[in-house]
């Protein structure tokens, strides 16, 4: 049977793009293996752990159980937008510092369901941050480090806003 | 697999009508990790976008419509349902924040129901074929002709409590039914193919009502229930005019607790705790002792009677 295709027309870490996609193939595979963004990582497949998780129109979503024609006309955002080797985002210099990255296979996620709390709330309360990493499995740190990082975060972001604000 | 994306409600009918094979996808949280998980085998979704008749929270003179595409995210958050705490509270304790930034309140109420013996790895479900993998078995009851897989929605029995109703489109136009009415079986909703829930009509409530939503889980969060209760409230010069207690998580639909209606109507509203300590044998008598792989049946039981009073304990203000 042959394949249906839709062009999708996207937004991804700021550019745009246009892809002829298989109708039925989830965003998560669509960013791995169409556009070579791997940094969002592959793991249960059914919307159980976290790993994949990215921001769609600012929301924090698991692109594992998304279809790639659902994000269509549609913001996306990835580890990728964050940072590279020699510019850490603030939040990913925080996950290193707090010792909140073990075997990193969950890191990714962790760190884009922190961006959309840090967005939304630039001090939150420990249970917030539980709250807005439920939907995130770790299972080497104990999370811990992992709420320490984004406190950490939180700190660093809240001091860059108001040092960019003096400048400005 | 094909896959169509439609944006327009009588284009989704039409599509619906031409190929009855095709599945929903609105969020896709539900339907999506079983076909990743190879539990079911469809080739052919239709997925709903931006449909303009299935969007947004409205209020007019009678009742607040919430357009079934609505994510659970933009329910706990809405101004215009802060009344409705049952809805709110219950909307918020829906799996994790990823799964309510995508699900919508159709696909809520109108997921699958699940079971250990369906919901598991498929190498074993391949070897106990049971009747929802088209099996002839069921391995919850032995003894049953049918299948007998849990309900799982956390709205829908906030939604029962507050008499919400279900607007259906169909072919030859809209019907209206009690949302309590959807469920006919484990396995079977009353709504056709060819049909789309478009959204809910929960009736105004006055200042003078409370309403509750309480869940038992294994986990803090990120999980589904174990068993659930929505109780809803009116109250008039301080005496229980209306009540209403619902059962999630019981049975193979929602269980409404009917028996406990002559117990407290027209009794003080600081009675009710009292009036509900007396009436737990009534509340675990509407609930399965199902068992899965967290909980056995009579766990299942007694714990019914716990979510009930904390629900009362939560409704009574002060």
């Amino acid at each position: 049977m042959e394949e249906q295709m839709m062009c999708i027309d996207i937004n991804i870490n700021g550019k745009n793009y246009q892809d002829n996609v298989p109708t039925h193939i989830t965003l998560l595979d669509y960013l791995r293996n169409y556009r070579q963004l791997t940094g969002t990582k592959k793991a249960c497949g059914a919307g159980e752990c976290g790993s994949c998780t990215v921001l769609l129109d600012g929301r924090a979503v698991y692109s594992c159980i998304t279809l790639a024609i659902q994000a269509h006309g549609k913001h996306v955002e990835t580890i990728e937008a964050l940072g590279d080797d020699e510019n850490l985002h603030p939040i990913q210099q925080a996950y290193i510092d707090a010792g909140a990255v073990q075997c990193g296979y969950c890191t990714p996620g962790m760190i884009m369901s922190t961006k959309e709390l840090l967005t939304k709330k630039s001090a939150p309360q420990d249970t917030e941050i539980k709250e807005a990493l439920a939907g995130n499995i770790c299972r080497c740190t104990g999370y811990k480090q992992i709420v320490d990082a984004v406190k950490i975060a939180a700190e660093e972001m809240t001091f860059e806003i108001n040092e960019n604000g003096r400048q400005s | 697999m094909k896959v169509v994306r439609i944006e327009s409600l009588d284009a989704a009918i039409q599509y619906l009508t031409q190929n009855p094979e095709s599945k929903i996808v609105a969020g896709g949280t539900d339907l999506i990790p079983r076909l990743n998980q190879k539990l079911e085998n469809q080739d052919n979704l239709c997925c709903l976008e931006n449909i303009p008749q299935m969007l947004g929270i409205k209020k007019d003179d009678n009742f607040v419509f919430v357009g079934a595409l609505t994510k659970l995210v933009e329910i706990s958050k809405d101004k215009t349902l802060s009344n409705y705490s049952a809805l709110i509270q219950a909307a918020s304790k829906v799996a994790s924040p990823q799964i309510r930034n995508q699900a919508t309140i159709g696909g809520n109420i109108l997921q699958e129901n699940r079971c250990m013996y369906f919901n598991q790895s498929v190498p074993w479900s391949d070897i106990n074929l049971c009747f929802k993998r088209g099996g002839n078995k069921c391995y919850q009851y032995k003894n049953s002709k049918e299948c007998v897989a849990l309900f799982q929605s956390d709205i829908a029995p906030a939604l029962i409590a507050f008499s919400a109703t279900a607007l259906i489109q169909g072919i030859d136009g809209q019907r209206e039914i009690p949302v309590k009415d959807l469920y006919f079986s484990a396995v079977k909703k009353n709504i056709k193919d060819n049909e789309i829930l478009i959204g809910i009509k929960i009736p105004l409530i006055s200042d003078s009502t409370f309403s509750a939503y309480e869940r038992k889980t294994f986990r803090g969060s990120f999980d589904f229930p174990l068993i659930s209760c929505a109780v809803f409230i009116i109250e008039k010069k301080g005496l229980i005019e209306k009540i209403s207690v619902v059962l999630g998580a019981a049975g193979v639909k929602p269980a409404e607790v009917k028996e406990i209606i002559p117990l407290c109507e027209g009794k003080s509203l600081t009675q009710l705790p009292e009036i509900a300590s007396g009436a737990l044998k009534i509340v675990a008598k509407h609930t399965v002792p199902f068992k899965d792989t967290r909980v056995n049946g009579s766990v299942r039981k007694d714990m019914v009677k716990t979510v009930f009073i904390n629900a009362v304990k939560n409704i009574i203000p002060g």
